[in-house]
């Protein structure tokens, strides 16, 4: 058992904070990794230290990994976190980590290659007689072959590559006709994103629900599941609105799922935090999708709902401790609700948006959380995904936890760039929503019910009254403190 | 006298407009609307209207109110935008940074409205950029690959008249 002191946390943004503020609480040291011009986002500045990279590329900076390991060494870093994205599913990444003497926080190399490869891990899961979506998982990518197999499977049918995510590579196919034009942008778009253009076919599920377990193992042996999420409502296939529990779960579902999901991570092997997502369909039956083998973005609406901070259960693992609790000592308790606050516009096409924060607001109820990567005065940028913040909330029970997050979101104005705060706001307030009735096409299906709310003249004379009457300049509101605290300045200066 | 507001894009128009430091009173199509100010400090302000407090954050010209996060402009912002588009009403702007991922169009096609004109590639997704009128296209001032600013022009449009099918 090796306790870690000191740990590099290899991303950026909310989810780095994420991980500074468990170390704080633990005692652990933190060391940052920042580019050109991001001097000033909190993730540079609440670590113990922190490294320019420099201001190349993503692969020149963050996904660079000689430079990485260069750092963890010169920082005398035991261990490195990669958060979510970037180099958290790289295997060879998490190899060399582990061939320098440092921890990787994360499983081994073995569970993210079998993982990773959408082909080979839905080839050892019907091994081990885990439920599939029908679909061709074949190397042979020949467009006539891939039509036949698309006959065989029926429309509609997706198309997948086998190295995606987010959305990215996948098209949804109605007809032969479409087949050829979709397959050749996914290839596309398969290709710039992953460098890789690798299909997988799979028979398109009309009204599916998304769930996912949350599963943890040790490397004593120990494999539990910490109950589901459901994360349904998405716009570009990337998740909005996550939680937990879902409605749609009984407790004879919730324990086939879990126990579902507890024997692949067992079978496996596996080590530390991991998500098994599947879907569900309106029969209740339910397919195996994929296994992330990191820490999810959604991973606080389990935190809420369990009582368990997950980034330290990550360290403590990855230490060699056993897992904090067992099985029947992890309990459901109350509802939580989280939503992802993107820098785009919902009402035109999803666009993203950049700007510059200058308020973005803070929580004053309890019960609700905010994870995010800025502070009032940073530019949201071009570079990186749009996702500003996680907003999550907790209640006794989903209606309480629904308005807890609607009176949360609402001092979240996040001035300064456009948001799709508002259009979450409309979800959370939608009869669909409100009754559960959530799937994976919420988002296009439900476009009537989100649209911006007509204004009326009395919300248009309020609004007017306000700009009218309001006595700030526009000095008085961007005078944020621009006083550098000493710290800053006085390196050497020691607090303890 | 009238004056104008624009509410998410949307053109309002306040006549008798009267206003003092603490209150504010105006006609809006016909109706009557009197408001006194109950508070103002930083980007919090409380306003009184009949019986009723309402209560926002404004910050230069958003406003956060009850479930809405509204723009609101002034006559003066509002004539300032709106001379940089009737200068060229087919003005094709890049809604942000990034770059050019393909062109759909040459310069002598004719375009409706709602057609693709170019794809640009901005946080790793592709948005299509697309016609704001049916015209003809005038002018493509970048090649595929070119990086661009937001805001920079891409494309003109000249309009052609509408015409509808019988």
């Amino acid at each position: 058992m090796k306790r870690i002191e000191k740990i590099l946390i290899a991303n950026r943004g909310e989810i780095s904070c994420r991980v500074i503020s468990t170390c704080k609480a633990l005692g652990i040291r933190t060391v940052s990794i920042y580019n050109k011009g991001e001097e000033d986002l909190p993730h540079v500045t609440s670590a113990d230290e922190a490294v320019l990279l420099g201001d190349g590329s993503l692969l020149e900076t963050y996904l660079n990994q000689d430079l990485l390991l260069e750092i963890a060494k010169n920082h005398n870093t035991c261990a490195i976190h990669p958060g979510y994205g970037l180099l958290s599913e790289n295997a060879s990444f998490a190899r060399r980590v582990t061939s320098e003497g440092i921890i990787f926080i994360g499983p081994s190399p073995e569970s993210i290659i079998l993982m990773g490869d959408k082909i080979q891990s839905k080839i050892a899961m019907e091994k081990l007689g885990i439920p599939l979506v029908p679909g061709f998982h074949g190397k042979n990518q020949d467009e006539t072959s891939l039509v036949e197999e698309a006959k065989k499977i029926g429309y509609p049918l997706l198309i997948k590559a086998t190295a995606g995510g987010g959305g990215k590579g996948m098209r949804i196919v109605n007809s032969d006709l479409e087949f050829t034009d979709a397959l050749a942008s996914a290839k596309r778009e398969a290709m710039n994103a992953f460098g890789n253009d690798q299909v997988l076919l799979e028979k398109y599920i009309t009204s599916p629900r998304h769930i996912e377990i949350q599963v943890f193992s040790d490397s004593m042996g120990s494999h539990v599941h910490l109950y589901e999420r459901e994360c349904s409502i998405q716009r570009r296939y990337q998740k909005i609105v996550e939680e937990s529990p879902s409605l749609a779960l009984n407790q004879k579902l919730r324990r086939e799922m879990t126990d579902v999901a507890v024997k692949i991570s067992s079978s496996i092997n596996y080590l530390g935090a991991g998500t098994i997502e599947f879907m569900l369909d309106k029969d209740s039956n339910f397919y195996f999708l994929e296994m992330n083998t990191r820490l999810q973005v959604e991973h606080p609406v389990t935190e809420l709902v369990t009582g368990q901070d997950l980034v330290e259960w990550q360290i403590r693992v990855a230490e060699g401790n056993s897992l904090p609790l067992k099985q029947e000592e992890i309990k459901q308790n109350g509802h939580a609700v989280e939503v992802r606050i993107y820098a785009e516009d919902p009402d035109n096409d999803f666009l993203p948006a950049i700007g510059k924060l200058n308020y973005i607001g803070k929580s004053t109820i309890s019960g609700v959380r905010c994870d995010i990567g800025y502070v009032d005065g940073n530019e949201v940028s071009v570079n990186f995904d749009p996702m500003c913040a996680k907003l999550i909330a907790h209640g006794s029970n989903r209606e309480n936890a629904i308005s807890k997050l609607r009176a949360g979101l609402n001092e979240f104005p996040f001035f300064g760039v456009t948001t799709n705060r508002n259009y979450l706001q409309r979800i959370l307030k939608s009869k669909s929503f409100l009754k559960g009735d959530t799937f994976t096409h919420f988002v296009e299906s439900k476009k009537e019910e989100l649209s911006p709310l007509k204004m009326d003249d009395q919300y248009m004379a309020d609004l007017i009254a306000f700009n009218l009457l309001n006595k700030q300049s526009v000095e008085t509101i961007n005078e944020r403190p621009s006083i550098k605290s000493p710290w800053d300045t006085l390196s050497g200066l020691r607090t303890t | 006298m009238i004056t104008k507001f624009n509410i998410n894009d949307l053109i309002v128009e306040l006549d008798d407009l009267k206003k003092d430091d603490k209150s504010v009173s105006f006609l809006l199509n016909g109706t009557r609307y009197e408001y006194s100010l109950v508070l103002s400090y930083k980007n919090k302000t409380i306003l009184k209207y009949k019986d009723k407090s309402l209560h926002a954050l404004i910050s230069n010209n958003q406003i956060l109110y009850k479930d809405d996060c509204n723009n609101v402009a002034r006559e003066s912002s509002l004539k300032k935008s709106r001379s940089q588009s009737s200068a060229n009403p087919g003005a094709m702007i890049s809604p942000m940074p990034g770059k050019i991922f393909k062109i759909l169009s040459s310069v002598g096609n004719i375009v409706k409205k709602g057609d693709v004109i170019l794809i640009l590639e901005a946080m790793k997704m592709e948005h299509s950029v697309k016609a704001s009128s049916n015209g003809v296209v005038k002018e493509l001032f970048y090649k595929e690959g070119e990086l661009v600013d937001g805001g920079v022009l891409l494309a003109t449009l000249e309009a052609v008249e509408e015409f509808k099918e019988c």
